[in-house]
C-alpha cells in the first residue's frame, strides 16, 4: 500500500462580514439617545492586529453627570413606578432584540477582543443572551431571591464597570441582574474593548426600554472616576483586578453608596492520578489557555500528582501542538491574542515566575503573526504526591475563585470539593457557569437590593 | 493488558468531539479532503442480496475511483479478487460470526480462513459483545488472539461495535483489548445496528490508538463505518483523527471509511 504525504488542512475559513459590519464613530447611549462625548473620541484597536477599528466616544465627567441625570430621571419617573412584571416584559424585550443581532454581537466582539469566533458565537453571545432572559424573569420574583421578611428595594443608579474579558457576557451580567433588580443601570465597557456593549445599547434602543434606564458610557480611567466621584450614583459595581477593587471600595468606604465587587482570583485545577487523563489534558488546556471564565488569567495555578506528571506533560505537549492560533475570524481558531500588550506581557510574566517556582511548562510552538498582542500558549504545571500536599500548595495560594478537579472518584472530588477554600468548585470540569443556577444567577441579585 | 481500565470522561469527549466535528472545511481544503477520503474507502456491500455480479460492478466502480479497498462477505471474496487484481485496490471480507459475534471460536476461525482462503487481503472480524458485555474479558481476549494468529500476514481489522457496549468507558475497555491482541485497525461499527458511529466515538477510539502507541510505539488504524453518508460527515472524521492523532494518520494504511454509498456522495461534491 503507498503512503501518502499528510495532505488535508484547513484552508483559511473566514467568517463573512468581518470589519465591514463596523461603523467609523460610535457614540454613547445615554437618557434612551445615542450621543456624542464632550471629552471626544478615542480609538479602539484589534488586538489581532493592532489596528484601529473605530472612534468611540470619550465621555468627560460633564457627559458621566449628564448620563447620571438621565439615568436618575429615567429610574425615578419610569422604572422605579413600573410594576415588576412590567419591568419584566421590559427585560424580556431586551434579551430578544439582543437575540436578534447575536451574529453581529458575535462578530463585534471577535473583531474588539480578538475572542475567536465560534467561541464568541457558539458559548459567550448565546451565554450572555440566557443571562439577559433569565434575569428578566426573576424582575417579578425578587422576593424569592432574598431571605423570607427581607426586602427587595433597588438601590436606585448602579454603574458598573467591564473588565474587557468576554466583553459580551460581562456587559450581560452586569447589566441583568441590576435591571431586574429595579435600578437603572450603567454600563462603562472596557476601553479596549468597548464595542460589544454598544452592540447591546442598540438593541436597548430597540427593546424600546424608558429612557435612561439602560445606558451605556464609554470611556477610560478618568471616567470611571467620574461614576466613582458621582454622589448621585448609588451603587459600584466592577470586577477586574484586586487592586482596582480594592480602590473602589475605599473611595466608597463611609458613605451611603454600595460597592458590588467581584475582584478577579486565582483559579486552580487538580489533576489526580484516577482521572481520566485524556479528558483531564483537554480541561487544562481550556482552564489556562481557552476558557478562563472571570478569573484572574495570570494566575491559574496547575497541579497534577506526581506519577502521572511526566504522562500529562508529554500528553500536553502533543495537545499543545495542535492548537490553532490564529486569525480570530477564523472558524478554526482555538486562541486568539491577549487583549492588550499589558495582558500579554502579564501571562509572560507568569510563566517565567512559575518557571522559577519550580513548574514544568508545557509550551505550544510559534509562529505567531508579527502585528497583534500574541502569545505562545504555555502552561506551567505543579507537582503533588498525596492530596494532603495538594491541599496544602492550593491553601498557600489564598482565596480562590474557581477550582477544577479531575477525578474519577466521587468520593475523593466532595473530600477536595468541601476542603477548598474555592467559590465554585468543578468535578471534570472548569468555568462552567449558567445563569439559571443558584451561584450562577439568583445571588447575584442581592448585590443590588436594599435588603 | 495492565493496570487498570483506562478512564474516559464523557462530557469533555463529547464536546471536542462535536467541536472538532465543527471545523470548516472549505476552499482548497475541500478537495484535499474529498481526494484523502476516496483513497481511504473501504466501498462496501453486505446485504444478503449481493452476488458476484454486483460485486464485480463494485469493483469495477472501486477499481476507477481508487479507493483502498473493496469489503464483501466471505463467500463474495473469490469475485472481488478476480476483478480487482494487479489494480491496487484491496480485498477485504467481513468474517467471525459477522455481525453478532455469537459462534463458536472453530466456526469464526473457519469462517475467517475461508475468506483468506479466497484471497482476501484483509479481514473485518467482529468482537464478540456477548462475552464482552458479561465481563468475560480473558475469553474476547483469547478469541481476538487466536484471530490474530490465523490471519498472520493479512490485515486484521476489530469491529467493536460502539453501539452495543452501553458507554464510552467500556468502548475504551474494547479498543485497549483488540488492540492488545494485535489488531492492526479497530473499527467502530459494523453498519447493522441504529447506533453505528458518532464523532464521540470515533474521538474515544483515536485516544485507544494513541495510548496505545504511547504504551507500545506501534501505530493502530482506525476505521470508521456505518452511517458515513455524505461527504460533510467524513470530512468532520477526517478533522477528528488529523487533530487527535496527527497528521501520520491521514492514509490508507491507518485511516479507513466503511461505507457502500459515499463514494457516488464524494463525486456529486467534486
Amino acid at each position: 500500500m503507498d503512503t501518502l504525504e499528510p495532505q488535508f488542512d484547513y484552508a483559511p475559513a473566514p467568517t463573512q462580514g468581518g470589519p465591514s459590519i463596523l461603523r467609523a464613530r460610535y457614540g454613547m447611549l445615554a437618557g434612551g439617545a445615542w450621543s456624542e462625548a464632550a471629552g471626544g473620541v478615542f480609538a479602539t484597536v484589534d488586538p489581532a492586529t493592532e489596528k484601529p477599528l473605530a472612534e468611540v466616544a470619550r465621555a468627560s465627567s460633564d457627559d458621566v453627570e449628564r448620563a447620571v441625570r438621565a439615568a436618575r430621571r429615567g429610574y425615578e419617573k419610569y422604572w422605579r413606578k413600573l410594576r415588576p412584571s412590567e419591568r419584566a416584559k421590559h427585560l424580556f424585550r431586551l434579551s430578544r432584540a439582543v437575540s436578534e443581532r447575536a451574529r453581529e454581537l458575535a462578530l463585534v466582539q471577535t473583531l474588539d477582543a480578538g475572542t475567536p469566533i465560534r467561541r464568541s458565537r457558539e458559548h459567550d453571545v448565546p451565554s450572555a443572551i440566557a443571562t439577559l432572559f433569565t434575569y428578566a424573569g426573576w424582575a417579578d420574583k425578587l422576593a424569592w431571591a432574598v431571605r423570607a421578611g427581607e426586602r427587595t428595594r433597588p438601590l436606585g443608579v448602579v454603574a458598573s464597570f467591564g473588565s474587557g474579558s468576554s466583553p459580551a457576557l460581562e456587559a450581560a451580567c452586569a447589566l441583568g441582574p441590576a435591571l431586574a433588580a429595579g435600578n437603572a443601570a450603567i454600563f462603562v465597557p472596557s476601553e479596549h474593548a468597548p464595542l460589544a456593549a454598544l452592540v447591546l445599547a442598540q438593541a436597548g434602543l430597540e427593546a424600546d426600554l424608558p429612557p435612561g434606564v439602560l445606558s451605556i458610557v464609554t470611556g477610560d480611567a478618568r471616567t470611571r472616576n467620574a461614576f466613582v466621584d458621582n454622589a448621585d450614583v448609588d451603587a459600584i459595581a466592577t470586577g477586574g483586578a484586586r487592586e482596582a477593587c480594592a480602590a473602589i471600595a475605599r473611595a466608597l468606604a463611609g458613605t451611603q453608596r454600595r460597592a458590588v465587587l467581584r475582584p478577579e482570583l486565582p483559579g486552580i485545577v487538580i489533576v489526580c492520578d484516577d482521572a481520566p487523563l485524556d479528558a483531564a489534558v483537554e480541561g487544562i488546556v481550556r482552564s489556562a489557555l481557552l476558557e478562563r471564565g472571570p478569573y484572574a488569567p495570570d494566575a491559574l495555578r496547575v497541579l497534577v500528582q506526581e506519577s502521572i506528571l511526566s504522562e500529562t506533560i508529554a500528553l500536553l505537549h502533543e495537545r499543545l501542538r495542535t492548537l490553532r492560533i490564529g486569525d480570530p475570524l477564523d472558524e478554526n481558531s482555538d486562541g486568539g491574542p491577549a487583549l492588550t500588550d499589558a495582558r500579554r506581557e502579564d501571562l509572560e510574566t507568569f510563566v517565567t515566575a512559575a518557571l522559577e517556582a519550580g513548574a514544568t511548562v508545557a509550551r505550544g510552538v510559534g509562529p505567531l503573526p508579527e502585528r497583534g498582542f500574541w502569545h505562545v500558549p504555555a502552561v506551567p504545571l505543579f507537582g503533588f504526591r498525596t492530596i494532603a500536599e495538594a491541599l496544602e500548595k492550593a491553601h498557600a495560594f489564598g482565596r480562590i475563585g474557581g477550582a477544577g478537579i479531575w477525578t474519577s472518584s466521587g468520593q475523593g472530588a466532595v473530600y477536595l470539593a468541601e476542603r477548598l477554600a474555592a467559590e465554585t468548585v468543578w468535578c471534570n470540569g472548569y468555568a462552567r457557569f449558567d445563569p439559571t443556577t443558584y451561584a450562577g444567577g439568583a445571588a447575584a441579585l442581592r448585590a443590588y437590593l436594599h435588603t | 493488558m495492565s493496570g487498570p481500565p483506562a478512564r474516559v470522561d464523557a462530557v469533555t469527549l463529547e464536546a471536542r468531539a462535536a467541536a472538532l466535528f465543527g471545523r470548516a472545511v472549505r476552499g482548497a481544503a475541500l478537495e484535499a479532503a474529498r481526494r484523502l477520503t476516496v483513497a481511504c474507502l473501504d466501498l462496501t456491500t453486505l446485504e444478503g442480496t449481493d452476488t458476484p455480479e454486483t460485486v464485480r460492478s463494485l469493483c469495477v466502480r472501486g477499481r476507477a475511483s481508487g479507493v483502498a479497498a473493496v469489503c464483501v462477505y466471505p463467500a463474495l471474496v473469490a469475485a472481488a479478487v478476480e476483478s480487482l487484481r494487479s489494480s491496487g485496490v484491496r480485498v477485504a471480507a467481513v468474517a467471525g460470526a459477522f455481525p453478532s459475534g455469537h459462534s463458536t471460536l472453530s466456526v469464526k476461525l473457519a469462517d475467517l480462513r475461508s475468506a483468506l482462503d479466497a484471497g482476501a487481503d484483509e479481514v473485518d472480524v467482529v468482537l464478540d459483545r456477548g462475552a464482552f458485555l458479561a465481563g468475560r474479558y480473558g475469553e474476547v481476549s483469547a478469541q481476538l488472539e487466536a484471530l490474530r494468529a490465523e490471519s498472520a500476514g493479512a490485515t486484521l481489522k476489530v469491529i467493536v461495535e460502539a453501539g452495543e457496549l452501553g458507554s464510552y468507558a467500556a468502548l475504551r475497555r474494547a479498543c485497549d483489548l483488540a488492540l492488545a491482541a494485535g489488531a492492526d485497525f479497530i473499527k467502530t461499527a459494523t453498519g447493522k445496528i441504529a447506533t453505528s458511529t458518532t464523532p464521540a466515538i470515533a474521538l474515544a477510539m483515536c485516544d485507544a490508538i494513541r495510548a496505545h502507541r504511547r504504551a507500545t510505539g506501534r501505530s493502530a488504524g482506525l476505521k470508521l463505518a456505518g452511517g458515513i453518508r455524505n461527504a460533510r460527515t467524513a470530512f468532520g472524521y477526517l478533522a477528528i483523527v488529523k487533530e487527535s492523532l496527527g497528521d501520520e494518520w491521514l492514509q490508507p494504511a491507518r485511516l479507513r471509511f466503511g461505507a457502500s454509498r459515499l463514494l457516488e456522495e464524494l463525486a456529486a461534491t467534486a
